[in-house]
C-alpha cells in the first residue's frame, strides 16, 4: 500500500512518506551496499539444511546471523561444528521477509579453537587428571529400580521421550520426576541442588539427567565443573541422557553411564518387560531342569539300593518294619516264657512248700495258692514294666516307617502329577526299558544272572513284552555305559 | 506393606535357581523351592501385564518438606 495520503493521519504530514514493511527492508539492505568484510567469531546455533545453514559468529559481547549456502561449504577445509573458531568472509545484508540482518557467507575457515571448545578440553584435562572420570568409579545401574529419578526440564521432549519410553518397558519402576531449567543462568544451580535432593532424600535407586538436543552454548550447564562435580559426588547411580549432540558432555564423563539421548537413558535404567519375562521363563526353565537331577539322583539312589537288597519297592520297607516288629515279639514272647518258668518254678516252691507243711495244715494251701498267685501276679507287673519299651519301640518304628514311606510316595506322586514329563517313569516314555526275569521284581542289571531259555518280562512305557534268552554275553571291559 | 519389590522377588529367584542346580539338594527341598519359584515367577507375571510405571513430581524442598504430586505429560506436538 504505498502511496501518500491526502488526509494527515496521526500526525504524518502530507509530504512525508509512509514506507511499506518490504520498502524499508529493502532501504536498508541497500544502504549495506552488499558491504563485503572478513569477520572472526564463534559458531553456535548451527542449523544445516540441505542447501544452506544458518549459524551465529559470536565473540564475547555480540553475535551476527550468518547464512552460507552450498557452494560456500563445498569450499570449506574442514566441517561446520558448533563451537568452532571461524574466519568468514561475507556479504552483509538485511533478509526483506524478516528484516533480518545477517552476513551471507562466501568463503569460511577453521581459526583454531573456539573459546568454549577451548574451555571445555581445559576442563576436561582438570577433571580427568583428578580422577573424576575414571572407568574404576563407574557403579553398576541397579537391574530392577523401585524408583527412578529423573532430573530435566518439565516441558519439552527430553521429559516426555524419558516418561513414555519408560513407563512402557517397565511397569515395574516409579519415576520421581525433579523439574530444573536446564539453560540459562540458573541451570547449574538448579541441576546441583536436585542432584543433591535426591541424595539426601535417598529418594531413587538410579538418577536420569537429561535433555533435549542443543548447541554447545545450550550445553553449558552439562559442561560445568559444579554439574560434573556433583554427579560425580552422588551417592545414586546417574545415567545422562543429553540429547543429539555428538560431542560428549562434561556430565557424561562424570556419569555412571552415558546414554546418547534422553530415551537411551529411559532404556538403561530399567529394563524391558520383555527382556524380563524371558528371564523370567529361563528361571523356571532352570528350576526345572534342578529338580529334575533332584528326582533323577533319587532314581539312580534307589536303582544303588536295589541291588544291594533283594527289594525293589517301598515294600522293602515295609518288610524291614514287619522284621523288626517280629524280632521284638519274639523278645516279648521269650520274656513270657521267662515269666511262666519263674511261674512254674514258683508253683513249684509253692506245692514244695506245701508238701512240707502238716496235714493239720492242710487248710492252708488255700494260703500258698494265693501267695503263688500274688507272686505270678507281681512277675506279670515286673514283665510288663520291662517289655513296655520293646512293644512301644516296635510301634515307634512301624509309624515312622508308615510315615516315610507315605511321605515318600506322596513326594513321588506330587513330583509326578506336576512334572509329568520330569518324572522317573518319563524315563521309559524316552524308549527304556525295565528288564525282569519272569515272574522276578528286580530289574536286571547283569546279563550273569540269567540263562539260556529263561523267560524275561520287558516293561516298556506302554504294555509288557514276554521274551526269552536266546544268548548270554558276559560284560566286556569297557564297553560299559553310563 | 509386606510385599516384595521387584527386586527382591529376582534375587529370591536368583537364590532358588543356584539352589536347584546344587548337586546334593534333596528331592522334598527341591520341591519346596520349585513351589515358592513357581509362585515369585506368577507374581512378577503379574506385575509386569499392569498397565504402566507410576509417574510422579517430586517438589518442595527437605527443609519445608517433600511432597509427590501426579504427573501427566502435555498433549504432543509442541517441540
Amino acid at each position: 500500500m504505498a502511496g501518500v495520503y491526502n488526509v494527515p493521519i496521526m500526525g504524518i504530514s502530507e509530504k512525508e512518506r509512509v514506507y511499506t514493511v518490504g520498502e524499508v527492508n529493502r532501504l536498508a539492505d541497500g544502504l549495506l551496499q552488499g558491504l563485503v568484510l572478513w569477520v572472526e567469531g564463534e559458531v553456535s546455533n548451527l542449523r544445516p539444511y540441505p542447501n544452506y545453514s544458518f549459524f551465529s559468529l559470536s565473540d564475547e559481547d555480540a553475535s551476527i546471523s550468518c547464512i552460507i549456502f552450498r557452494d560456500a561449504l563445498a569450499g570449506m577445509d574442514c566441517e561446520l561444528r558448533e563451537g568452532m573458531s571461524l574466519l568468514v568472509r561475507g556479504r552483509l545484508g538485511i533478509y526483506v521477509r524478516r528484516g533480518q540482518f545477517r552476513l551471507n557467507v562466501l568463503e569460511a575457515r577453521e581459526s583454531g579453537e573456539g573459546r568454549l571448545r577451548k574451555e571445555f578440553l581445559l576442563l576436561m584435562r582438570k577433571l580427568a587428571a583428578e580422577g573424576l572420570f575414571d572407568e574404576a568409579l563407574k557403579r553398576p545401574l541397579p537391574a530392577y529400580p523401585d524408583t527412578v529419578g529423573l532430573i530435566t526440564s518439565l516441558e519439552g521432549a527430553a521429559v516426555r521421550d524419558v516418561v513414555i519410553n519408560l513407563t512402557r518397558r517397565f511397569p515395574g519402576a516409579r519415576l520421581l520426576i525433579r523439574g530444573v531449567r536446564v539453560q540459562g543462568e540458573e541451570a547449574v544451580g538448579d541441576i546441583v541442588a536436585a542432584l543433591d535432593l535426591f541424595n539426601r532424600a535417598q529418594a531413587a535407586e538410579v538418577l536420569i539427567l537429561a535433555r533435549g538436543g542443543g548447541s554447545l552454548e545450550d550445553l553449558r550447564p552439562f559442561n560445568s565443573e559444579e554439574v560434573a562435580r556433583a554427579i560425580r559426588a552422588s551417592s545414586i547411580p546417574v545415567v545422562t541422557g543429553v540429547g543429539h549432540e555428538p560431542d560428549i558432555t562434561l556430565s557424561d564423563l562424570a556419569a555412571d553411564f552415558r546414554a546418547s539421548t534422553p530415551t537411551g537413558a529411559a532404556e538403561a535404567v530399567v529394563p524391558s518387560r520383555e527382556e524380563v519375562i524371558g528371564l523370567l521363563r529361563q528361571k523356571e526353565l532352570a528350576m526345572a531342569s534342578g529338580l529334575r537331577h533332584a528326582l533323577h539322583r533319587l532314581e539312580r539312589r534307589l536303582g544303588a539300593q536295589m541291588a544291594r537288597r533283594p527289594l525293589s519297592d517301598p515294600a522293602m520297607l515295609v518288610n524291614q518294619a514287619a522284621q523288626r516288629l517280629a524280632d521284638a515279639e519274639a523278645e516279648l514272647v521269650s520274656a513270657g516264657r521267662m515269666s511262666l518258668e519263674r511261674r512254674e518254678r514258683a508253683l513249684e516252691t509253692a506245692d514244695l512248700a506245701l508238701a512240707r507243711f502238716p496235714r493239720e495244715y492242710r487248710a492252708l494251701p488255700l494260703r500258698v495258692e494265693e501267695g503263688a498267685r500274688k507272686l505270678t501276679a507281681s512277675l506279670k507287673v515286673w514283665l510288663r514294666w520291662r517289655g513296655a519299651e520293646l512293644p512301644l519301640r516296635a510301634r515307634e518304628l512301624e509309624s515312622a516307617m508308615a510315615d516315610m514311606i507315605s511321605r515318600g510316595e506322596g513326594r513321588l506322586r506330587l513330583a509326578g502329577s506336576r512334572l509329568d514329563a520330569l518324572s522317573p517313569l518319563a524315563v521309559l516314555a524316552r524308549g527304556y526299558a525295565i528288564v525282569t526275569r519272569e515272574g522276578e521284581t528286580r530289574p536286571l542289571t547283569d546279563s550273569a544272572a540269567v540263562g539260556v531259555g529263561d523267560g524275561l518280562d520287558i516293561r516298556l512305557h506302554r504294555g509288557r513284552i514276554r521274551g526269552e534268552v536266546r544268548e548270554v554275553r558276559p560284560r566286556e571291559e569297557g564297553s560299559e555305559t553310563r | 506393606m509386606d510385599e516384595m519389590t521387584f527386586k527382591e522377588m529376582m534375587e529370591r529367584l536368583e537364590r532358588i535357581t543356584a539352589t536347584l542346580e546344587k548337586e546334593d539338594l534333596e528331592l522334598e527341598e527341591g520341591l519346596r523351592l520349585f513351589e515358592e519359584g513357581v509362585g515369585l515367577i506368577r507374581e512378577a507375571r503379574q506385575r509386569l501385564a499392569a498397565a504402566s510405571a507410576k509417574v510422579e513430581k517430586l517438589i518442595g524442598s527437605l527443609e519445608e518438606g517433600l511432597a509427590t504430586e501426579g504427573f501427566e505429560l502435555e498433549e504432543p506436538g509442541q517441540p
